[in-house]
């Protein structure tokens, strides 16, 4: 049998990266590095060979603008593209999220500041304004009164980008000091934590800490819905809790994190996404050969 | 393979490469405390990590 070509679109490595790469060369596979500072890639060339290829890169417009690249040459992706643009913005996700009827924050998107400031106040005080791109809890703010949403509605017409005159509004959760992540790997909710933090934001990358959360049968049918909703991906997804043990679906990510979770949950999840990945590539070389 | 040491770009002090490096991969300066991007390996090179930029995340 001739061995499996795995590329990873990456520039850099971090924990995540390096566990991952380990984790395939543990199973006999040394990846190729598809580096996103230095590749070129030609549109519509024909199949550079890779039996698949598994998407780390650190930059959603990058990592959207290559895989379609790549899918256009007959490369089998993960996550796909669709996944990419399904997750990387939040009204592409919102959206997805609703035409399953699943249950997620009340959402309002808006294309002026007036007429956020409407959306805002339709959905009362405290409520949540997220840019549509982006990650890591950046620019997420929680406006306690009319006098803060007008004062962050101003700075972002005044300071941001055509983007940022898409305005998410949505509903805040009261949420128990802190959210849950799961993460679904080829179409199982491996495993979840609890991420606590002081303040509201609770995204590890803020500094919230994380512990294990026992896969309960409502966090795993909404963990892989939520998988399903944006395009059958390799995704974490962030759930909030709200007072009576309702669960709602906050953000699906498909660049997961996960360097804070295999201590916590005793889950080897880069072996698991690596034996994941060989299975498709596996599959894709197959069908290539038949 | 053995353990290489490199140089921090900002602080100049010596920043020690465990075995497993790879190129690309993001360390801290363990004297000025600055993300550093493993540029190279057999010489080890070291270059200031590039900042955040705005599509950054998961």
């Amino acid at each position: 049998m001739t061995p499996l070509r795995i590329g990873i679109l990456c520039s850099r490595v971090r924990v995540e990266e390096k566990l991952l790469l380990q984790a395939f060369r543990a199973r006999g596979t040394e990846p190729e590095r598809i580096d996103d500072d230095e590749v070129v890639l030609e549109i519509g060339r024909a199949d550079p060979g890779w039996d698949a290829v598994l998407d780390r890169s650190l930059s959603q417009s990058r990592a959207l603008a290559a895989l379609r690249v790549l899918e256009a040459q007959g490369v089998t992706t993960i996550n796909p593209s669709r996944v990419v643009a399904a997750c990387g913005d939040k009204v592409a996700t919102s959206a997805a999220l609703a035409g399953r009827g699943l249950p997620t924050p009340r959402t309002l998107v808006a294309f002026t500041p007036e007429a956020a400031l409407r959306a805002v106040e339709e959905l009362g005080y405290p409520v949540v304004i997220k840019p549509a791109v982006g990650s890591w809890g950046r620019m997420v703010s929680r406006l306690n009164d009319r006098d803060a949403a007008e004062a962050v509605l101003e700075h972002k017409r005044a300071l941001g980008s055509a983007q940022d005159s898409v305005f998410y509004v949505q509903e805040h959760i009261d949420k128990p000091g802190r959210d849950v992540r799961s993460f679904v790997v080829a179409g199982e909710t491996i495993c979840a934590i609890y991420r606590y933090a002081e303040h509201w934001i609770t995204n590890t990358a803020r500094g919230g800490h994380a512990s294990n959360c026992p896969v309960t049968d409502e966090i795993d049918r909404l963990s892989r819905a939520a998988a399903e909703a944006v395009g059958g991906g390799m995704v974490a997804v962030d759930l909030l809790e709200r007072g009576g043990g309702e669960l709602l679906i906050s953000e699906v990510n498909h660049t997961m994190e996960f360097r804070n979770s295999i201590d916590t949950t005793g889950v080897d999840i880069p072996g698991r996404i690596a034996d994941h990945v060989l299975a498709v590539a596996r599959g894709s070389a197959e069908r290539a050969a038949s | 393979m053995v353990d290489v040491s490199a140089v921090c770009p900002e602080c100049d002090a010596p920043v020690e490469l465990g075995a497993d490096a790879e190129v690309g991969e993001i360390v801290g300066c363990p004297e000025c405390g600055a993300d550093l991007e493993i540029q190279a390996l057999a010489p080890a090179r070291l270059v200031v990590a590039p900042p955040e930029e705005e599509d950054w995340g998961e």
